[in-house]
Parts: structure tokens; C-alpha cells; sequence
């Protein structure tokens, strides 16, 4: 076997036009997208996150006040005082705002979509409502109100804002795109799947029954395939992936060791999508291959390739599909990586990556299994 | 034997492409299976290679039953199919290489039998190059050489000379008599009668799916009532004349069509001289003469009354 897995690493490494869309054509369109946003990835010039608060008359909450001002002198937020809930919704709904606000006795925030700024907003405000208590017993202590100084110095102690609930200086938007270029990546190994089941399915091409008409069995061929494939996947992906950290200086967050795990479950994913697609479908190669490129590029699309903002907008309106799209899966899995502190999220991605690549392979390998054709 | 066949029948749908076809290949023998396009010769291949399933009927290689899953059938099987079948990506070494490992794991033996058969398909100027870079000879060359290379008991060829130029082609006839003389067992098909005629031991001939005769090149012949024919250029010939000439005894057949006679004899007759010699008494003036005997085309004209192929 170790014959035919070298063997089947020089077919892969000379097929120029599937090496083109994993290995050029994903570095070319980070490159692209690093000088695009050029500007964006300098996480100064973040804009301020605007929202509406609800002025009510004889509000107490004197430290919440110091909150809020500490936060827009700051240039984290822009707030939009009102005085009735009515007049909030309506901003809300105009996308005037991304959350409103109210504070009597209870802290309550109303956001309409799901995206980097209400996350900002809730983190900040899920936080302050916990570290109330904390407050306030530094008030009484001191016997006064606590000054901005005060405040944005105990906030920043508590990185609660700035961290956000996340391991990092800011979150940013941007990366989001260059991950759906490394789930693209990853997924376009369907089209090195197509292929090997190609070489190995007697009604598919005529090497194919040169080789299922030798002795070697048929697991073996197929096995020493995807051994291969997956190396020079795998290779390609994460040569993109430190090209982007070192070259392109994005930001893949401290767990380096997680993104290569998630490149290979990725990488493993799209090999599986491919030998399904190659497995089930009667259609020329070609046609194959515009299966499987289509279903990333829609995913990829849905995951925010080309507007970020199409990610939450999945996310809020029909999570079910954020959930299917192999894709968003990745992507989330990369962001989730650089973004939340724990791996929980990072874990659910990968464990429904692993569902669908199990599944999707036991599916074409069931196919896979016939040896004879009805025709050929 | 090595291939046995029995009543094998493949339908397409309403098409019946094999209809009871029965074969039978003894050790050693070159067996040559003739027929026309469309006549079933590769689809009875993949039957016999439980590459496609058959309706009816029942495969044995090597006296053990043929399935996908009998690798230790497989493994004395060198297959040489009518469509090219190497990798684009490989080298003619490397592509002869790869199909070798999968029948052979050790690497000394391995790289002798690689060179045996770049040797025995003159591949040795090539060895570097990729398939894309072959002439269509090469090309079928390295095929030939990608399905032998493991010096196989029984080697199958289908149309392995198609579209190859005369002289590749003799080499390539001329390689599988060699093959043969090293003890290889082959079944050749083929819709050329010549290169049948030049290297089968038996033959069977095949139409629409069933073998319509067998045996040798001599026994085929000897089946149809037909000798040898005369072909003559004739400038000028009457009608009288012709119609004399068919009445000739021993004359089965006479025509005369653009200053060409043709002239078919019984079997067994030797006609030449005596239409010679009414030729001179007749005072009729002729160019070139030639005589040939019957070919396999004439025995399947006569079978089924169609030509082999289109000019005959
Ligand atoms: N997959 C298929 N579906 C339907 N009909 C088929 C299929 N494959 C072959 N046939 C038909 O079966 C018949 C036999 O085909 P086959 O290829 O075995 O002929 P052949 O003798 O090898 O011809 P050739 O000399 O052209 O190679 C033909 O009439 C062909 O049209
Ligand atoms: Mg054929």
C-alpha cells in the first residue's frame, strides 16, 4: 500500500487544476482581501457601537449612568437618549441602533439581530449586571459616587468590555472573511474527492477498471487514496493558514494547535462531501466538480464571504441552515477559536463537522462498495 | 481450461448484446475473437471479468468461478482493454510501475518486471515521458505494457491495435506471438480479420452477440463452399463472353464491373489455368491477375450475409 499511496501523492500533486483552486486561487483571494481591508484589520478604527437608552424620570442608577458615560467617552458606544420605549423600537427597527436599553430596578437590553455589535452590547451589559453588586459595595465604602476615572479603570480591571468575554484585544468582523477562505479551501478537497473515487469506480473512467480488475481490494485503493489526498489537503491548508497569520498578519487567537485540528476535520469534511458526490452522482466529472464547488461557494457565501453580516443574518433568521452548512461550520470554528475562551463552541462545530464527514463517507463508501455495473 | 464460458446472456434493457455466448480457451492458445462493431466483443470481456453483471449464464477462469472478489484469479489476469487506460499525471515508467504494485509487492522484482516490459513494449527512449506527449502507437504501447507488466497466465486484449499505424501494429502482433511463446494464454478480439488470421491458433467469430463459428483459420474456411477467387483487369469483355466464362466448370461466380472480372471458384477447384486458357482462345485482352484465397470476411459474408466491415 505504501506503493500506491506514493503513487497516488504524485497524481495529486500534478493535477494542476485541482492543486490550483486549493493551493493558489485560496492564497490569491486572502491576498486580495488583506489589501481590501487593509485599513479594517487596524483594530483602532473600530466604530463605535451606537444604541438608544431609555431615559426614564427618578432613575437611581447612578453607577450605571458612570457606565454608559465611561463607555461613549471612551468611543465604544454612541448612545441616542430617549425618553419613550416607543421611540427606541423605532430606531431599533430603522437600524438606527443595534440594541436600546433600559435601566430602572432591572437591567434590560433589546437587540434586533444577532452580529458583532449586540454581542459587544450584551457581553458588556450580561457583565455589568453581575458585577452590580460589586459596585455598589465599592460605593458605599467610598461614600460617594464613583467617578468616570473610576469606573472605566474597575471596567478595564475587569477587562469585562474590552475582552468582551473573549481571550482577545478586540473582535473583528473582518476575520471572518479570511476564515471562510480557509473553509473554502478546506471544502475544495470534495474536488480531489471526486476524483479519487474516479480512479477507483469501475464505471467511472477506464483506469478505474484497470484497477478494480487487478487483485489489490478494493479499500485498499480507495484507502491509500484518501491517505494521500488528505496529506496534500492538509498541506496546502495549512501552509495558507500560516501565510495568513505570518504574511497577512491575521489573527487566529492562541489555540494554533486547535486551527490545525479544525484544518484537518475541514479538510477531512470536504474529501467525504467529494466522495459522495463522486459515489452517488451519475453525472460527468465536470459536472461533479461544479457540484461540490457550488456548494461551497453558496456555503462560504451564507458564511459571510462577501458580507459578513450575511453570517448573523443566517444565524438570526434560519439557524437551522447555519447549522448544516459545512462552511459556516468551519468558519464559526475558526472565529469561535479566536474569539471565545473556552473551546465549547469550537467543540459543538467540530463535533457536527465530524457527524457530517463520517456520514457523508459511510453514505459514498456504501456506494462505493459495488464492484460490478449494470453498465459501463 | 482457462476461460470457460457458458450461455452467457446480457441484456440492455430491451437489447440483447450477449445471447448465449459460449466460449471455451484452452492453456496456451492465441484465440481470436472476431466480429464487427457492435457485435458484443468487450461487452463479453467485462461479463467474463465480473465487471459488469450478466443476466444469465456462468464464467469460469482458471476452473474456479469468476466474482469481483476473486483477487487470486485476478491476480494472473493482465487486462489490455480497447480504450487507453493510464494516468495522465504518471510517467510511462511510473504509470507500468503503478499497475505493477498492485499485483507484485517486492521491489527487486518489481523494477525487473517493469524493464521486462518496457523492453518487450520498446518503451525505452520514453520512459520519461507523460501519456499526453505519446503518439497513439506509444500510446497503445504503454497500454499493452501497463496490462502484461506482471507476466500474467492469461492476458486479455481488446482491440489493442486500434488506430495504430501498420508498423506499430506488427510490432505489436509480433509482441504478443512472443508472449504467447513464453507460455502466456491469450484471448484476442479484434474486427480485422488480417491480424487475426496472422496470430490466432483458433478463432471464433461472433455476430450480434453468439458465436456463429469456430475453429481454426483452415477449419473456418473449409465451412463455406467457396475457393479461391479470381480477380482480373479486363479492358473489354461481352456479355456472351461472361456468361460463357460462369459456365465454365469449377466457376461458382462471374462478374465484370469497371474493366474489373471477379471470378469466385468451388472449393477444392484450381480454376486459373483453364480461364487463362480461355482467355487466349477468346482473344481477350488482360492486365493484372490475381488469386487469393477465401478470407475470414468471406466466411462471414457468407454466414450472415453482411460484410465484416464497410470495405470489406
Ligand atoms: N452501457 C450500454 N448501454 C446500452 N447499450 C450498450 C452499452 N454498452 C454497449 N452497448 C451496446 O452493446 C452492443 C455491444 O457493444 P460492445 O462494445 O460489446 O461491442 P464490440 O464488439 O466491442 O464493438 P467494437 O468493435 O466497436 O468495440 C452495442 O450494440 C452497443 O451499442
Ligand atoms: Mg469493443
Amino acid at each position: 500500500m505504501v506503493k500506491q499511496i506514493y503513487y497516488n501523492l504524485k497524481l495529486v500533486i500534478r493535477e494542476k487544476e485541482i492543486l490550483f483552486w486549493n493551493g493558489i486561487f485560496t492564497i490569491l483571494l486572502s491576498t486580495m482581501f488583506a489589501l481590501a481591508f487593509g485599513n479594517m484589520l487596524d483594530y483602532e478604527k473600530m466604530e463605535p457601537v451606537s444604541m438608544a437608552l431609555i431615559e426614564e424620570e427618578n432613575q437611581e442608577n447612578e453607577i450605571f449612568r458612570e457606565v454608559i458615560n465611561a463607555l461613549e467617552q471612551e468611543g465604544y458606544i454612541k448612545v441616542t437618549k430617549v425618553t419613550e420605549e416607543g421611540e427606541a423600537k423605532k430606531l431599533l427597527a430603522e437600524k438606527n441602533v443595534a440594541a436600546y436599553m433600559e435601566y430602572g430596578e432591572e437591567l434590560k437590553i433589546t437587540v434586533q439581530e444577532s452580529g458583532y455589535a449586540t454581542t459587544f452590547l450584551k457581553s458588556v451589559f450580561d457583565n455589568y449586571a453581575q458585577k452590580q453588586a460589586t459596585y455598589e459595595h465599592m460605593m458605599e465604602q467610598l461614600q460617594r459616587p464613583l467617578t468616570q476615572e473610576e469606573v472605566v479603570r474597575l471596567m478595564e480591571e475587569e477587562n469585562y468590555f474590552t475582552k468582551v468575554e473573549s481571550n482577545h484585544a478586540e473582535p473583528d468582523l473582518v476575520l471572518n472573511y479570511f476564515f471562510t477562505i480557509i473553509a473554502m479551501g478546506c471544502l475544495y478537497s470534495g474536488l480531489n474527492g471526486v476524483r479519487l473515487v474516479k480512479n477507483i469506480q469501475g464505471n467511472q473512467s477506464d483506469v478505474a477498471v484497470r484497477n478494480s480488475l487487478s487483485p489489490m481490494p478494493r479499500y485498499k485503493l480507495f484507502l491509500s487514496s484518501v491517505v494521500a489526498n488528505f496529506a496534500v489537503q492538509y498541506g496546502l491548508i495549512g501552509i495558507l493558514v500560516l501565510y495568513m497569520k505570518y504574511m497577512l498578519k491575521v489573527e487566529f487567537g492562541t489555540h494554533m494547535a486547535m486551527v490545525f485540528l479544525v484544518n484537518g476535520v475541514g479538510v477531512f469534511m470536504g474529501l467525504s462531501l467529494g466522495v459522495l458526490v463522486g459515489a452517488i452522482s451519475h453525472s460527468k466529472e465536470n459536472v461533479k466538480q461544479w457540484i461540490v464547488m457550488g456548494i461551497t461557494m453558496l456555503g462560504c457565501y451564507l458564511a459571510g464571504m462577501m458580507d459578513s453580516s450575511m453570517k448573523y443574518k443566517v444565524q438570526e433568521n434560519a439557524p437551522f441552515l447555519a447549522y448544516i452548512n459545512p462552511s459556516n461550520l468551519l468558519t464559526d470554528a475558526y472565529y469561535s477559536l479566536y474569539y471565545y475562551p473556552d473551546m465549547e463552541r469550537t467543540m459543538t462545530n467540530l463535533a457536527i463537522m465530524c457527524g457530517f464527514s463520517l456520514l457523508f463517507c459511510g453514505i459514498g463508501i456504501f456506494a462505493l462498495r459495488r464492484q460490478q455495473y449494470e453498465s459501463i | 481450461m482457462v476461460i470457460k464460458v457458458e450461455n452467457l446472456v446480457k441484456r440492455y434493457g430491451e437489447l440483447v448484446v450477449l445471447d448465449h455466448f459460449n466460449l471455451e480457451v484452452g492453456e496456451g492458445e492465441i484465440f481470436g475473437l472476431l466480429g464487427p462493431n457492435g457485435s458484443g466483443k468487450s461487452t463479453s470481456i467485462h461479463c467474463m471479468l465480473s465487471l459488469l453483471t450478466y443476466d444469465k449464464g456462468e464464467v469460469m477462469l482458471f476452473d474456479k468461478k469468476m466474482t469481483p472478489k476473486s483477487y487470486d484469479i485476478k491476480k494472473d489476469i493482465g487486462i489490455v482493454m480497447q480504450n487507453v487506460a493510464v494516468f495522465e499525471e504518471l510517467t510511462v515508467y511510473e504509470n507500468i510501475d503503478y499497475f505493477c504494485s498492485l499485483y507484485v509487492k517486492d521491489k527487486e522484482r518489481r523494477k525487473e518486471l517493469v524493464e521486462s516490459a518496457i523492453d518487450f513494449c520498446a518503451l525505452n527512449s520514453f520512459v520519461k515521458f507523460y501519456p499526453a506527449k505519446l503518439s497513439g502507437g506509444l500510446l497503445r504501447r504503454l497500454n499493452i505494457a501497463c496490462g502484461i507488466v506482471h507476466k500474467p497466465k492469461l492476458v486479455i486484449m481488446d482491440e489493442p491495435t486500434v488506430a495504430v499505424d501498420p508498423q506499430s501494429r506488427n510490432n505489436i502482433l509480433e509482441g504478443i506471438k512472443k508472449l504467447n511463446k513464453e507460455g502466456t494464454t491469450i484471448l484476442y478480439t479484434s474486427h480485422y480479420m488480417e491480424e487475426i488470421e496472422q496470430i490466432c491458433t483458433r478463432i471464433a467469430i461472433m455476430d450480434r452477440g453468439r458465436i456463429i463459428a469456430k475453429g481454426t483459420k483452415e477449419e473456418l474456411k473449409a465451412m463455406i463452399g467457396l475457393g479461391e477467387k479470381i480477380t482480373m483487369e479486363v479492358y473489354q469483355l461481352e456479355r456472351e463472353k461472361l456468361e460463357e466464362l460462369k459456365k465454365l466448370p469449377g466457376v461458382k461466380m462471374a462478374s465484370y464491373d469497371g474493366n474489373i472480372l471477379t471470378i469466385k471458384s468451388e472449393k477444392g477447384r484450381n480454376n486459373l489455368s483453364p480461364i487463362l486458357h480461355y482467355m487466349e482462345e477468346g482473344n481477350v485482352v488482360f492486365g493484372k491477375v490475381y488469386t487469393e484465397m477465401p478470407t475470414l470476411n468471406d466466411v462471414f459474408l457468407e454466414m450472415t450475409g453482411k460484410e465484416l466491415r464497410d470495405n470489406g
